[in-house]
């Protein structure tokens, strides 16, 4: 996880873009005034930079070819439904095999809802399919979530088939 | 224009006003809601001249764009529906047998106010405008009410001819108009989202955010300041970007869920949803501090907060009882108490900054997502929007307009309307826009 951080924050500052700040008004006055108003009062933009220097990338140790599937949930719902149950069991199951592995559960969800709602239904999401595979016996430490709410589906329909295949908590490998 | 279907709508929210106290903004804004109560509301009745040329050494592009100025006031102020405007239409100069309409040429027109424009240019071929307020009357001579004069660079042209229209506004109304406001979406390109924007009226978009990641959910903190949720750092963290700095700063990184902020309304503190204590619950910050207060506690989803208009109380999302329901506590987490118990799901609560009514989205026995208001005390619900899905109302700064975002295109676009639900005017173009947000003046 480290690595990936430090190359992100590279970009934090990079292209950042000033000058679109608002531009204040003149005050209102009640007759005509002598003089002449500017309406915009524009503030020169400051310089942006890249705050950071390229790092090297270090070599990337291979992951195992585990195949974790993903779990699908019911509209609005974070509990883990049946089929998921059965899921939830064979990636325990991978999971004990390599010891070493460790995942992040992505929580998703489908277009619908608004974005602030989607992004804690996707944290429920990933949080009971964590809470899951800990009583199914893995170590906890292993298990990180994420939630991406509902930006990125892996079906594109507007339809209830989209909605389902996006409805869901994947499982991805990490050192 | 008639607009009469406004009036029982403005009736309601009145009747609330009245009930639970006065509106934020008194004075002449209670005296136009009382008149809308007491009868049938007449708009202000305004006409606006085409702006002329005095200097003729103007420059060309300066000449180019003069009758433009008139016409975006015209605009702005039709977009209040406090106002009828008029022009001077060849028609009315043809009767008139004039070139130009004088003051009871217009009197004529049953208009009640005169604007008239001059404009000249200087040295940097800025756009200067001199422009005249007059109340013209049937039985009384025309007064000049105001008379002011104001220059902007060419770019600036539509700033300057919204500063024209508030101050109109302000001057018949006293009111605040929102014509200077701007909104803040996000915008999905090939990568994720960033966030852009725009006028209060979709013009001149920009673009804010490059940061080739997902952010989502911009909330003004300030005139200069917008807050959003970005993954640009591998988890979804509050930033700050400071427009007038030009300053981006992280200013909530808990593990997990930095997301939903709110700002109260005098920018001193922030509600936001955190899933740092595993599952998402609402805190409390002030600006620049460290460590908030957390205040809400259940099993379920907490999110999506609110201010009262007094930063008093919040209202919120959550699921505790089984779906998703509006609530509203004291801000320090006390007295909860459930607001909406009609439809499945109600979701993404806005307060109104001038009114005891909260705007909110709500799942329609069809599936399809809709815009309601309803007043804090849960007597009064309306349904503003019926066609396609419909998400993220958001208020303008006086309370008269919500801002959200709707798929009834077949793509995502933003819109606004005025609290009544009519209206209703698309602002952006390009599809993937969502999560509005007005900026507070």
């Amino acid at each position: 996880m480290k690595k990936y951080l430090s190359v992100f924050v590279l970009m934090v500052f990079a292209g950042f873009m000033v000058g679109c700040g608002p531009k204040p008004g003149p005050t209102v006055e009640p007759e005509i005034s002598a003089g002449t108003e500017d309406v915009a009062n524009r503030a020169e933009p400051t310089e942006t930079e890249d705050v950071g220097l390229k790092t090297e990338e270090s070599t990337v140790e291979e992951l195992p070819a585990i195949d974790l599937v993903v779990i699908h949930f019911d509209t609005d719902k974070a509990t883990i439904r049946d089929d998921a149950r059965d899921i939830l069991k064979r990636n325990a199951e991978l999971l004990s095999e390599y010891p070493e592995v460790k995942v992040i559960i992505e929580g998703h969800c489908d277009e619908r809802n608004t974005v602030e709602y989607n992004l804690a239904l996707g944290e429920r999401r990933a949080a009971a399919a964590k809470e899951y595979l800990i009583r199914l016996g893995i170590d906890g430490s292993r298990l990180s979530t994420i939630s991406y709410g509902e930006e990125r589906p892996v079906s594109f329909g507007h339809d209830e088939a989209s909605w389902q295949a996006n409805r869901r908590a994947a499982f991805v490998l990490t050192h | 224009m008639s607009r009469p279907s406004i009036t029982t709508a403005i009736l309601l929210a009145l009747t609330i006003s009245i009930v639970h106290g006065p509106p934020a903004e008194a004075g002449k804004y209670g005296e136009i809601i009382a008149s809308i109560k007491t009868g049938v509301f007449e708009p202000y009745r305004i006409g606006v001249d085409n702006f002329i040329v005095k200097d003729p050494t103007i420059p060309p592009a300066v000449k180019a764009v003069v009758t433009k100025i008139s016409d975006i006031v015209r605009d702005d102020l039709e977009f209040t529906y406090l106002f009828v405007t008029r022009a001077p239409d060849p028609e009315y100069l043809k009767v008139f047998g004039v070139e130009r309409l004088g003051l009871y040429d217009w009197e004529k027109l049953y208009v009640g106010y005169v604007l008239t424009g001059e404009v000249s240019s200087d040295e940097n071929e800025s756009i200067i405008v001199e422009y005249t307020l007059y109340s013209v009357h049937k039985r009384l001579k025309p007064a000049k009410l105001f008379s002011r004069r104001l220059r902007a660079d060419q770019e600036d042209l539509r700033l300057l001819a919204h500063s024209i229209a508030d101050d109109v506004y302000k001057k018949i109304t006293d009111l605040n108009g929102v014509f200077r406001s701007r909104i803040a979406y996000s915008h999905r390109d090939s990568i994720g989202k960033e966030i852009y924007i725009c006028d209060f009226d979709g013009h001149q978009p920009l673009r804010a955010t490059f940061d080739k990641s997902i952010d989502v959910s911009p909330r003004w903190a300030s005139a200069d300041e917008i807050s959003y949720t970005s993954y640009k750092r591998n988890n979804p963290d509050l930033w700050l970007l400071d427009m007038r700095k030009g300053e981006n700063k992280r200013i909530s990184s808990f593990p997990g869920l930095n997301s939903a902020a709110a700002w109260s309304p005098d920018g001193s503190r922030f509600a936001v949803t955190l899933t740092k204590d595993g599952n998402p619950e609402i805190y409390v910050f002030r600006k620049g501090a460290k460590k908030g207060k957390r205040v809400t506690f259940s099993d379920g989803i907490d999110s999506s907060p609110t201010w009262s208009p007094d930063g008093k109380y919040l209202a919120f999302t959550s699921d505790r009882s089984g779906t998703p329901q509006l609530y509203i506590m004291d801000v320090d987490g006390d007295n909860v108490q459930r607001l909406t118990y009609k439809g499945s799901h109600n979701d993404s609560p806005a307060w109104s900054p001038t009114l005891d009514v909260i705007a909110f989205v709500s799942r329609s026995d069809n599936g399809r997502f809709n815009i309601w208001t309803i007043t804090t005390n849960g007597a009064y619900l309306k349904q503003l929007t019926s066609v396609g899905d419909n998400e993220n109302p958001q208020w303008s700064p006086d309370g008269l307009h919500l801002v959200f975002s709707s798929n009834r295109l077949g793509i995502l676009e933003i819109f606004t309307m005025d609290f009544t639900g009519k209206n209703v005017r698309r602002i952006t173009w390009n599809g993937g826009n969502a999560n509005p947000s007005w900026s507070p003046n």
